[in-house]
């Protein structure tokens, strides 16, 4: 009985897994295997009859890759940077205000991600061409922010939170002012929350949609590109693009996995 | 000169009051305790004086200059906490660098200062160690040595030695009273245990209700309480009273007096023991009046639980109200 039980969690972990990773070696599939096997097929088939890079080299050559990830590189990472630079010293007042205060406050953070992003995207795109924001890679990292700020903000609480209040103070005491004591003592202790937040930021840019469409359709990022070339029926393209969008997210999921694990993410919940 | 000052300060938390006008003066040099039962605002005063807690009113003088609205990086206090507060992500060396680095010493004065810390308190051999690392006695000498390396004007401690077991204890206490006299600085030290207001104070302060219901040396405390309350919480055991009929006075005064003051097994008042506690050597007795008024006397033999024996009042004290109104012996 006891193995046929482990046999079935087994069988249904590898099922799982299968499930999710299947769309992903469609992607490796298409974009590594001859275009007559797969997409020029009538009856495509499943698994890789032949290997080539010749399709990875066309989607390159023939549809400007470069610019759209470069784009893509530097929006995800100043998202990123400002979510940290923001997020950190909000994360500290509130953590500082009455529990009351402060938890209503976070709760009117989510706000602007309960309206959908399409509806806060056309006001925003409307200001941002009267400030000259409109089509740069600064204005789309200041929209994501709408998105990723409350998130960023809500981990980084938590990692604060698991401080003791008494090294801060003994922080204070030892001649630290107010700013030296979070950059230098508070944020060292808070170093898996911060790299948390920061790679959370990155990837929910990298693959951010509705903003990017609207506000940047001149100079798309990868996720737009990805869409152009589906629309105009380039499947070939489309999965080169992808699987470069993919292959950094796989990494750092992997990368972030280390800093999951730590109790920062409880902190925030118990008392 | 007075060292620290403080004046009319007051904490109160919405109707909740913490600190009641209180007003003290601390001369240099002092090993100055606040004694008090948990609960009673001690660790609010001390992080009024350390600016880590804004008083409500009142203000607070430290070297003649009124610090009541300076951040505490501007005090230049050095506290210890009673959970050392060590950075743990630093190793011993870096913790005690730590304040010479913020007040921008050169390299060579930090290293000479953090070398001469390190010597003090015999803990050259764990420098290099990470700060999760070490014992609590090692912990508690790290953050005594990141507290004195240096020279703060006052030293704030609140309870620095209720987080280590008996025996650490009583070689931190032995090595603080060392510390201080070596330095010839100024402690202010708030604790709840008696036996460190005893052996480590020049002078104590017993907190309660927010204000300092009396100040003294220890022996007067013990001596000469002020009120019924101060003989209750001082001392080993604490006072017994009894009506002051039972001494020949009316009863709206009552005796007092410590377990110490008393002749047990001469003729003079009779009771039963009702339990028996021995302390070192000492023995005491948990009695019972003919009029039912327990008593703590100590033993002059050897006594069993049940057996009845007397005992005469060598000193007493008399008290009207809660307060002491004479002072016999």
């Amino acid at each position: 009985m006891m193995k046929l039980s482990k046999l079935l969690l087994y069988f249904t972990a590898v099922l799982a897994i299968l499930i999710v990773l299947f769309p992903i070696y469609i992607l490796f599939l298409i974009a590594f295997t001859p275009v007559k096997y797969t997409i020029d097929s009538v009856y495509p088939i499943l698994y890789p009859a032949g290997f080539t890079l010749a399709n990875l080299v066309t989607a390159v050559e023939s549809f400007g890759l470069e610019g759209p990830t470069i784009r893509s590189i530097e929006t995800a990472t100043l998202v990123g940077l400002i979510a940290i630079g923001i997020g950190l010293p909000a994360a500290y007042g509130l953590n500082r205000l009455p529990r009351n205060t402060s938890g209503i406050l976070t709760a009117m953070l989510f706000l602007a991600n309960m309206l959908p992003a399409i509806v806060v995207a056309i006001p925003i795109s409307a200001e941002f061409i009267s400030f000259h924001l409109y089509g740069s890679v600064v204005g789309l990292a200041l929209a994501q922010e709408l998105v990723v700020l409350p998130l960023t903000i809500f981990i980084l609480q938590g990692a604060l939170s698991s401080i003791p209040r008494d090294l801060e103070y003994q922080a204070r005491i030892d001649g630290a002012g107010l700013l030296k004591t979070i950059y230098t003592v508070l944020a060292p202790l808070a170093k898996a929350g911060i790299v948390a937040a920061f790679l959370l930021s990155w990837m929910i840019s990298w693959d951010e949609f509705t903003f990017a469409v609207i506000l940047n359709p001149a100079n798309p990022t990868l996720p737009i590109v990805i869409y152009i070339n589906l629309f105009r029926g380039n499947i070939l393209a489309s999965s080169a693009f992808a699987l470069i969008l993919t292959i950094p997210v796989i990494i750092l999921t992997a990368a972030l996995q280390k800093y999951l694990k730590g109790e920062y993410l409880t902190a925030g919940m118990g008392g | 000169m007075n060292k620290l000052e403080l004046i009319q300060l007051s904490k109160t938390y919405g109707q909740k009051i913490v600190i009641k006008e209180l007003s003290l003066k601390v001369q240099s040099g002092e090993f100055f305790v606040i004694l008090g039962p948990s609960g009673e605002g001690k660790s609010t005063l001390l992080k009024m004086i350390a600016g880590i807690e804004r008083p409500s009113k009142g203000n607070i003088i430290i070297d003649g200059k009124d610090v009541t609205d300076l951040p505490p990086d501007k005090r230049n206090i050095a506290m210890v906490f009673q959970s050392f507060a060590l950075y743990p992500n630093m190793s011993v060396r870096q913790n005690i660098e730590f304040p010479l680095k913020m007040r921008h010493l050169s390299k060579q004065a930090i290293e000479a200062k953090v070398k001469e810390a390190l010597l003090l308190f015999n803990i050259e051999d764990i420098a290099d160690s990470s700060v999760a690392k070490i014992s609590g006695g090692q912990k508690q000498r790290v953050a005594l040595a990141r507290a004195t390396v240096r020279e703060p004007s006052l030293f704030l401690l609140d309870e620095p030695l209720s987080n280590l077991d008996a025996r650490a204890r009583f070689v931190a206490r032995g090595e603080l009273k060392r510390i201080q006299q070596t330095l010839g600085q100024t402690f202010i030290y708030v604790t709840h245990d008696q036996k460190e207001a005893a052996s480590l104070a020049t002078r104590v302060a017993v907190l309660h209700k927010g204000v300092f219901e009396q100040i003294g040396t220890f022996y007067e405390l013990v001596e000469r309480p002020k009120t019924r309350w101060i003989g209750e919480f001082v001392g080993e055991f604490p006072m017994s009273f009894i009506p002051g009929s039972m001494m020949g006075l009316d009863d709206s005064v009552e005796i007092g007096f410590h377990p110490h003051w008393v002749s047990e097994g001469v003729p003079g008042i009779n009771c039963e023991v009702e339990s028996v506690e021995a302390v070192g050597n000492d023995l005491y007795l948990f009695c019972s009046t003919d009029r039912g008024v327990k008593v703590i006397i100590k033993a002059a033999n050897r006594r069993q639980i049940g057996e009845k024996t007397s005992f005469r009042l060598d000193k007493y004290l008399t008290f009207k109200n809660e307060n002491r109104i004479d002072s016999n012996n």
